[in-house]
């Protein structure tokens, strides 16, 4: 029970009394605290990553294994872990030719290579006009057998080039590895297109939303159909035409105002309320005043 | 036929949302297939940030941020395209870091797009602009750097050691960069470039954000402590309206076209709140009626 | 002659010795008033035909000189970094075009430190102590009251209706806990929340779903719902796996829960946390299932999203009280008593900013900037 009750309500206590002055003492050992401590807590966060990991891969995989309603879907969450673990620490790719002499046959060295980096043969030209120890062709390919047919098209000119692999760590940003291609063939049109969902739910919540039931209604209406249109260039095209003593109603104008003034001092008075809220929950909890959060009544 | 108007009107009340998603779907498929072409007008808030810019001494050393992944890329890619294309064409050195790991795809691609272009193909990676990559760490990553560069990006993106590039000699923190632009979807983010970093050593910053956080930022910009917000797609547009206004730029941009595909979705939006008002007034006369 | 002699030797001295005095005499001390420490202020004489300066530095400890920079002429008062408590040389070399030595020398070792105390914060530290004195005090007071008056939120007096209209429909009650970690203190407010909301559910028999999108989320989340199925003395009804983690990508958890909404259709959702862009498609789907949605959350982007697609929100503070107006400790009520009159003293102290800045008095302001 002490170490289940006063144990974490003592540790809560002192850190979070010790963070909270350490912020005012600028003197060893005060000064870099908080620094390591968000470094501790993402340590800690990314090992904890496992619990979560293995908790998915549990419920998902016994979902498949009892083929549950929906199981394909843990299918796909199963496979789409193990593929990206799988590209991020096994098989990299990103394998690249590094070029340590043209040869005697530069204009054919200058067009392959134009061919493969998509670049301009000038370019080409004066990018390898100095290699100095080693120059790398900037094309990374997924197969060493990729890289070989290139290496053996060049060293069949003459040009002395060798097949070369990316670092682990780079390999993870780099076009031509397995993870880069997860990233951009899946990952990111499945992101965009949830996030263009936004969308279509914007048209949606508007419609049933927007209603003029009383005078705030009609003003937030108001103000939103200003905004929606003179924060795009429809607006300033809808009222360019003004006169100069009629600008004040040109629709960026009027939005921009609407958006500094209004909406600022509106959107302060509530950060000024959650900053109070913030400060009085974290005050409860350094306090063991609130203790539910570790389990407790 | 009036009694029948009135039930249709009625109906619109209930409209199944799938259909208003098809119309959405038409309205800003529609712009992109057949441009409209509208003109950008640059507003206060990205004409700040870009005469920031624009008014650095020609041998400043900027840092850009990036913290945003592909699901805000559309809005905030363009953006970075823009800004990159004007450091590097006022000749500034650009150091490139990221908070975010999706940032680090984000910036590659960025530098990948604007380095193609002929004017900066002579810069030179470690000289003219590095890719320190991404650290983990969030805030502690900002707060780290202030005192030392070496001591968090030991190494860049290539995983050349940072002692080793030339660019990196005359910058020990972030003190000594002459400006900050962080690209921002969230957190960490702009708010923690502006509490730790700028703010104490009193760098100029200024930022590119997705439109929903411009309202959390706007605090900062008021008093003074950011130099400016491009906020969203309409905020890159009016960045690249401005690129071209002063001669750094010369075609219609990304986010400009696509601006016209949110002009239509606006405007149909704004449709459909006026149609949604028009059906709850008819079922509400209705209501009083009996 | 001897006179002659006595200046000829007096003048060689001055001409071997005037140059180690140095026309440079670079002087090195910490900078006053900073409250971190570690900078120190550089001043060197300039050098006749010096082409540029080239400024080294080391501590005590190390054997080579680090080069810093080059400047192209002496600014006054320049600013350098330094490891506070580590004596530091520096060295300034005067360059002529020719790149050779004009002239070096070599500081008195300076040594930073850091305040104990940082004066620049003390406005915020004494409004700190202010501001947590008022909510002790009335945490304090509030044993001794008889009740706390707190004005009806609606969202929170449908937590129990909510979760009754589950248990009746015989459907699920889902509950997210926002996207963050524990880090964020509205993740702690949203898992509080939980634990009260697990205690109806164990009440009603309703069963309950968790997606969380953090690991130490999922424990901690684990562990409330568990101790509250136990106090509510229904342990037989608690399921580990009712907490379960899905992953830490923002719209790769939109949309796995999503798919939990249009494939389970519970009957009420809670959304009470840090939530970001994702808000939105959460709370239309919700919507679009018939749920019935409750929504809190500290982000003030995402709250006109809930506001517009939610049956009920808790608004900034709101949620934060949400923990007290569910518990109904005394303490808990106590506390926000005292964060209501802290709320009216910023209030007043916004208006008397407005009305001295109008009148172009800035001193107050200036307060404020200490």
């Amino acid at each position: 029970m002490f170490l289940k009750r006063q144990v974490p309500l003592a540790i809560v206590f002192i850190v979070g009394v010790i963070m909270l002055l350490s912020w005012f003492i600028p003197h060893e050992p005060f000064a870099n605290l908080e620094i390591h401590a968000t470094q501790w807590f993402d340590i800690i966060a990314s090992f904890a990553m496992i619990l979560g990991a293995l908790n998915l891969l549990k419920l998902q995989g016994r979902k498949v294994i009892r083929r549950q309603k929906g199981w394909f879907y843990s299918l796909a969450a199963v496979l789409g872990f193990f593929l990206t673990l799988t590209f991020g620490f096994f098989f990299k790719g990103g394998y690249y030719l590094e070029v340590k002499d043209v040869g005697p046959n530069a204009p054919y060295f200058n067009q392959r290579v134009s061919e493969v980096t998509h670049t301009e043969i000038d370019a080409v030209e004066r990018a390898f006009s100095k290699i100095g120890k080693g120059k790398p062709i900037n094309c990374n390919f997924y197969t060493h057998g990729g890289a070989l047919k290139l290496y053996n098209e060049l060293s069949s000119k003459g040009a002395v080039v060798e097949i070369k692999q990316l670092p682990w760590g780079s390999h993870l940003q780099e076009r031509g590895t397995f993870y880069s291609w997860i990233f951009y063939s899946i990952f990111t049109p499945l992101t965009s297109t949830m996030f263009a969902l936004l969308a279509f739910f914007v048209a949606s919540a508007s419609y049933r939303a927007f209603k003029i039931r009383n005078l705030e209604a009609t003003i937030l209406l108001a103000a939103g159909i200003i905004i929606m249109i003179g924060r795009v260039p429809l607006g300033a095209y809808l009222t360019g035409w003004l006169p100069s003593w009629l600008q004040w109603l040109h629709l960026p104008r009027l939005q921009e105002w609407i958006y500094q003034y209004p909406n600022a001092a509106g959107a302060r008075a509530i950060m000024i309320g959650i900053g109070l809220g913030i400060v009085g929950t974290s005050l409860r909890v350094i306090l063991g005043i609130e203790k539910s959060f570790m389990g407790e009544k | 036929m009036s009694g029948k108007f009135n039930a249709f009107l009625q109906n619109l009340d209930k409209l199944d949302r799938r259909i208003i998603f098809l119309i959405i779907g038409l309205a800003v498929l529609f712009p992109l297939l057949v441009p409209l072409n509208l003109p950008v007008e640059p507003t206060g808030l990205t004409r700040d940030a870009f005469e920031t810019i624009h008014n650095l001494p020609d041998d400043a050393t900027v840092l850009i941020s990036f913290e945003y992944g592909p699901s805000t890329k559309p809005e905030i890619h363009p953006m970075a395209v823009s800004v990159l294309r004007h450091f590097f064409a006022r000749g500034y050195k650009v150091v490139v870091m990221c908070l975010w790991p999706d940032g680090l795809f984000m910036a590659r691609e960025a530098l990948d797009e604007v380095l193609n272009d002929e004017r900066f193909r002579d810069l030179e990676y470690g000289v003219d602009y590095v890719n320190l990559g991404y650290r983990p760490g969030n805030e502690a990553v900002i707060k780290g750097i202030t005192k030392s560069f070496a001591a968090n990006f030991t190494v860049d993106s290539k995983q050349t050691d940072i002692s080793e590039i030339p660019l990196m000699r005359d910058i020990r923190t972030v003190a000594d960069v002459d400006f900050i632009f962080s690209l921002s979807a969230g957190y960490p983010g702009a708010i923690e470039w502006v509490l730790y970093a700028s703010d104490p050593l009193q760098i100029p910053i200024s930022s590119g954000n997705a439109s929903i956080q411009v309202n959390q930022l706007l605090p900062y910009v008021k008093s003074g402590q950011m130099k400016g917000v491009v906020a969203g797609m309409p905020g890159a547009a009016e960045y690249e309206a401005l690129m071209v206004e002063y001669g750094l730029w010369n075609t219609r941009g990304e986010a400009a076209k696509s601006m016209d595909a949110q002009s239509i979705a606006h405007l149909v939006i704004v449709l459909f709140i006026i149609l949604g008002n028009i059906a709850y007034y008819a079922k509400r006369k209705t209501q009083k009626k009996y | 002659m001897k006179r002659n002699g006595f200046f000829l030797i007096l003048g060689m001295m001055i001409g071997t010795v005037a140059p180690l005095l140095g026309a440079l005499d670079p002087v090195a001390v910490p900078k006053e008033g900073d409250p971190e420490g570690r900078v120190v202020v550089l001043n060197a004489n300039p050098v006749d035909q010096a082409f540029r300066y080239d400024i080294f530095q080391k501590s005590e400890e190390e054997q080579d000189w680090n080069f810093i920079i080059s400047y192209a002429h002496l600014d006054k008062d320049m600013h350098f970094d330094i490891d506070n408590g580590v004596p530091t040389r520096f060295k300034v070399a005067a360059i002529d075009k020719d790149l050779n030595v004009l002239e070096e020398a070599v500081t008195e070792p300076v040594i930073t430190e850091a305040m104990w105390f940082n004066t620049k914060r003390i406005v915020r530290f004494i409004t700190m102590i202010l501001f947590s004195g008022i909510i002790l005090y009335y945490i304090r007071k509030a044993r001794q009251m008889k009740e706390i008056y707190l004005r009806p939120i609606a969202g929170l007096k449908a937590f129990e209706e909510a979760v009754g209209r589950a248990t009746e429909m015989g459907k699920s009650v889902l509950y997210v806990p926002g996207i963050m970690d524990l880090d964020q203190v509205e993740t702690i407010s949203g898992v509080i929340i939980l634990g009260h909301v697990a205690k109806m559910t164990a009440r009603y028999e309703a069963s309950l779903n968790v997606p969380v999108s953090r690991s130490l989320v999922m424990e901690a989340s684990r562990e409330i719902v568990h101790e509250s199925y136990l106090s509510e003395g229904r342990p037989d009804l608690f399921n580990p796996d009712m907490v379960h983690y899905y992953t830490d990508d923002q719209f790769a958890f939109a949309a796995a829960v999503d798919g939990i909404m249009l494939r389970e259709k519970p009957a009420a959702v809670f959304l009470q946390g840090k939530f970001y862009a994702e808000s939105l498609i959460l709370a239309e789907t919700g919507n679009s299932i018939g749920a019935i949605q409750i929504a809190g959350t500290g982000s003030p982007s995402q709250i006109p999203f809930f506001v517009t697609a939610c049956d009920y929100t808790l608004i900034g503070e709101e949620f934060f009280a949400a923990s007290a107006y569910l518990g109904k400790d005394p303490k808990l009520l106590g506390s926000i008593k005292g964060q209501d009159i802290i709320k009216g003293a910023i209030m007043i102290t916004i208006l008397l900013g407005v009305i001295f800045e109008s009148l172009g008095f800035t001193f107050f302001k200036d307060i404020f900037n200490l």
